[in-house]
């Protein structure tokens, strides 16, 4: 597959602005208690829940790179919540360990190509990463802008977090 | 005045005789459709009228789920009736005015990959 180009800054940062402000979306982000937060027009910060085990109810951040949206997916990642960074060697406790079929966590991935938002791989369809990964969606499953936007890709993680497939943080 | 009324004819109805107030979500556009089904409509035809009202196309890996936590995973019960699932206490409710509500999610699968 050809990779993927990053889109005019003026259009993603509009793109991203339209998510904001739709009502549907909005609504998910309240009921599903979403925090959003704004490093700069293209970069959000997303704080969600995971289902409680053993009690525990565990809080992630996620690191959104809008350079490829609405053309393609934000790039997703795990962080540390203090430094908005993940440094494989520092920060594995950080990440949710994530083994759906539809959204797999690896925190160091062999990219076959250069690709700048690594070594992470949240995998899935729904994120940049899974682009620039030699996978290749069905036609199904594929990123589609008319219909898909950060909400289908925050949404896919709060599902994976929220699911027998997750295991709690990475390194616990 | 008409709404109360309503309400009021649903309240006096026994369960098998209310109709029951379906909210659909589909997760991955959060596009959501509200219809109202009989209570001896089968889940599978409630989940077929939804496809239609959502303009979806049903995908053989799409997942059917419980709006409301713990999102129980509906497609074992594809084949019972709406009244049968309020009788089991598998989401479909009273929601305490006398109307029966169900509340479920469509969750279509993304790619994924463990290597």
């Amino acid at each position: 597959m050809t990779l993927p180009s990053p889109v005019n800054r003026t259009l993603a940062v509009a793109a991203v602005e339209d998510f904001f402000a739709t009502e549907k979306w909005q609504r998910m982000i309240g009921e599903y208690g979403w925090v959003f937060a704004m490093i700069d027009p293209l970069t959000l910060i997303v704080s969600l829940l995971a289902r409680p085990i053993n009690g525990v109810r565990e809080m992630f951040t996620l690191r959104l790179a809008c350079d490829y949206y609405p053309t393609h997916p934000a790039d997703v990642r795990f962080v540390n919540p203090q430094t908005f960074e993940y440094n494989p060697s520092l920060d594995l406790q950080h990440v949710a360990n994530l083994q759906a079929q539809y959204c797999y966590v690896h925190t160091g991935y062999g990219y076959q190509h250069p690709y700048k938002y690594g070594p992470q791989l949240v995998c899935s369809s729904m994120t940049l990463g899974y682009y620039f990964s030699n996978h290749n969606p069905t036609e199904d499953q594929a990123w589609d802008p008319r219909r898909h936007n950060i909400g289908s890709s925050v949404y896919t993680v709060h599902r994976a977090l929220h699911s027998p497939q997750y295991h709690g943080r990475h390194g616990a | 005045m008409k709404e109360e009324k309503e309400k009021e004819d649903q309240k006096e109805k026994p369960d098998d005789k209310r109709k029951v107030h379906v909210t659909v979500l589909y997760t991955s556009t959060a596009e959501d459709k509200n219809f109202v089904a009989e209570p001896d409509h089968l889940l599978q035809q409630v989940v077929d009228e939804a496809y239609v009202k959502l303009g979806e196309t049903r995908r053989a890996s799409d997942q059917f789920f419980c709006h409301a936590e713990p999102r129980h995973d509906l497609k074992p019960y594809l084949g019972h009736t709406l009244r049968a699932m309020k009788d089991q206490g598998i989401c479909v409710r009273d929601d305490g005015h006398g109307t029966l509500v169900f509340e479920f999610d469509i969750d279509a699968e993304p790619g994924g990959a463990a290597r």
